[in-house]
């Protein structure tokens, strides 16, 4: 089952358990320009992702209930979609292990909207976002 | 008193710490009291030993006895904190000094002292973890401020409306949270949470709610989402509802039941004798919120605008309702 582009934009896909930051994340990255999808875990994640191929970019939360956490979702998708980028967040003092994180990208919470838009330019101007 | 008496009462008796003294190669020539109680070996089994046996093995490759006195040489002193090992192969951590034995005249040896800091270093570790768990909760709730925030100013008509609306679910996510803090462990009575959110004890409202559920817990994370979800069904009544006419009435009722075999929460609202609804036109930050239902749960919402009364039930599994983390 595939879905064309809503409109040309790309598809963001967000990932957390926390309602009202899902909800948040998914208007600032439609401000950004994308069509954003709000999950609640990475179960869902996966649901979306296998059923779709024109995911460009998942931003998921670290903990989150469910049979694996952001970490996890960010390796399956590199392994599995490398196309897709990913950024990661978390409310935690220190950021993932380097190797854990692999390509993606940490951005810690509270985030706000600018940050993100920085997040993206690096990962564009490193070359490996997906056209 | 003698000197030397006064010295070796000096060693008797100062038994929270090993005071050793080392030759110029190292070896032990002395081992207080406090040396056998705190590493084990008693003086005669060490007499002559290198020092290098109560370091970890890892220091003794990186030859850490030999800096320690070549600090002491050079500089007077040398300050350590590191793991230490007793005879029984167990490790301590030992805050501790080598210095230069001298009689004002060249280095005659080595004075080793240390105490074993184990339990306040593992303290200061707890101490640790807790704080950083505690600034990562803090995030947490940032983030969520600042949803609440942002969510509110993007669907309002207006800066006052936004104004009051941040207010008054800051107001909630406050509330839920000081209910949190008194209840048992991590978890308040689902009843007092319903109560709070409502604001039933004021403003003469419980006149207008009827309240009733069983004796169930609530984990923090499910209960601070409860609270924000029926203070937007609140709002709404209160708005548009059943309590927006002053005879409507609001009946809130909660219990267990099953889902899928396994136990689930479940609670539903009631609008009665309230003016004739209709579903909104758009969905606004509180529907939205509403339909979220219960962060980090597998829940289902389902919102009924039923001409006679909103109805809106969730169910969520207990399991994550009364989670904990």
């Amino acid at each position: 089952m595939t879905h064309s582009m809503s409109g040309g934009r790309p598809i963001a896909l967000v990932v957390d358990d926390e309602p009202l930051i899902e909800m948040e994340a998914v208007d600032v990255f439609h401000d950004l320009g994308y069509e954003a999808i709000g999950t609640r875990n990475a179960d869902q994640a996966m649901l979306i992702l296998r059923a779709r191929d024109d995911v460009a970019l998942v931003f998921t939360d670290i903990e989150m209930p469910g049979t694996m956490n952001g970490l996890v979702l960010a390796a399956i998708i590199e392994a599995t979609w490398p196309g897709i980028q990913v950024l990661v967040t978390s409310g935690r003092t220190t950021p993932p292990d380097e190797m854990l994180l692999g390509r993606a990208r940490f951005l810690p919470k509270p985030y706000d909207a600018r940050q993100i838009e920085r997040a993206l330019a690096l990962m564009a101007a490193s070359g490996s976002l997906a056209p | 008193m003698s000197n030397t008496h006064i010295a070796d009462l000096v060693l008797e008796s100062a038994v929270d710490y090993a005071i050793i003294t080392l030759d110029l190669h190292g070896k032990v020539t002395s081992w207080s009291k406090g040396a056998e109680i705190i590493l084990g070996w008693a003086e005669d089994e060490m007499l002559g030993k290198p020092a290098a046996i109560f370091f970890t093995p890892e220091d003794r490759s990186s030859r850490v006895p030999e800096s320690e006195m070549t600090n002491a040489l050079t500089q007077g002193r040398g300050t350590d904190e590191r793991w230490h090992m007793r005879k029984d192969g167990s490790r301590f951590w030992a805050s501790g000094e080598m210095l230069r034995l001298h009689d004002g005249g060249p280095t005659e040896g080595f004075l080793k002292i240390l105490r074993d800091r184990t339990e306040q270093k593992r303290v200061q570790e707890l101490q640790t973890l807790l704080n950083q768990e505690l600034i990562h909760r803090l995030k947490n709730q940032l983030a969520m401020v600042q949803g609440i925030v942002n969510q509110s100013l993007r669907r309002a008509d207006d800066i006052e409306e936004a104004r009051l609306a941040i207010g008054n679910r800051l107001g909630v996510l406050g509330r839920a949270h000081e209910l949190l803090l008194t209840g048992i462990g991590e978890r308040a009575a689902v009843r007092t949470v319903v109560e709070k959110a409502i604001n039933l004890h004021v403003d003469g409202h419980a006149s207008q709610f009827s309240v009733e559920g069983a004796d169930i817990q609530v984990g923090p994370r499910a209960a601070l989402s409860l609270a924000l979800v029926l203070h937007e069904l609140t709002t709404n009544a209160f708005k548009y509802g059943a309590l927006s006419n002053g005879h409507g009435c609001v009946e809130i009722r909660w219990g267990i039941s099953a889902v899928d075999g396994a136990p689930a929460f479940e609670l539903s609202w009631r609008e009665l004798n309230g003016p004739v609804v209709s579903p909104p036109v758009a969905m606004g930050f509180g529907s939205r919120l509403i339909n979220a239902g219960i962060a980090g749960a597998t829940n289902r919402v389902e919102i009924d605008y039923a001409p006679d009364g909103l109805r809106c039930s969730l169910h969520v599994s207990m399991a994550d309702f009364q989670s904990e983390s």
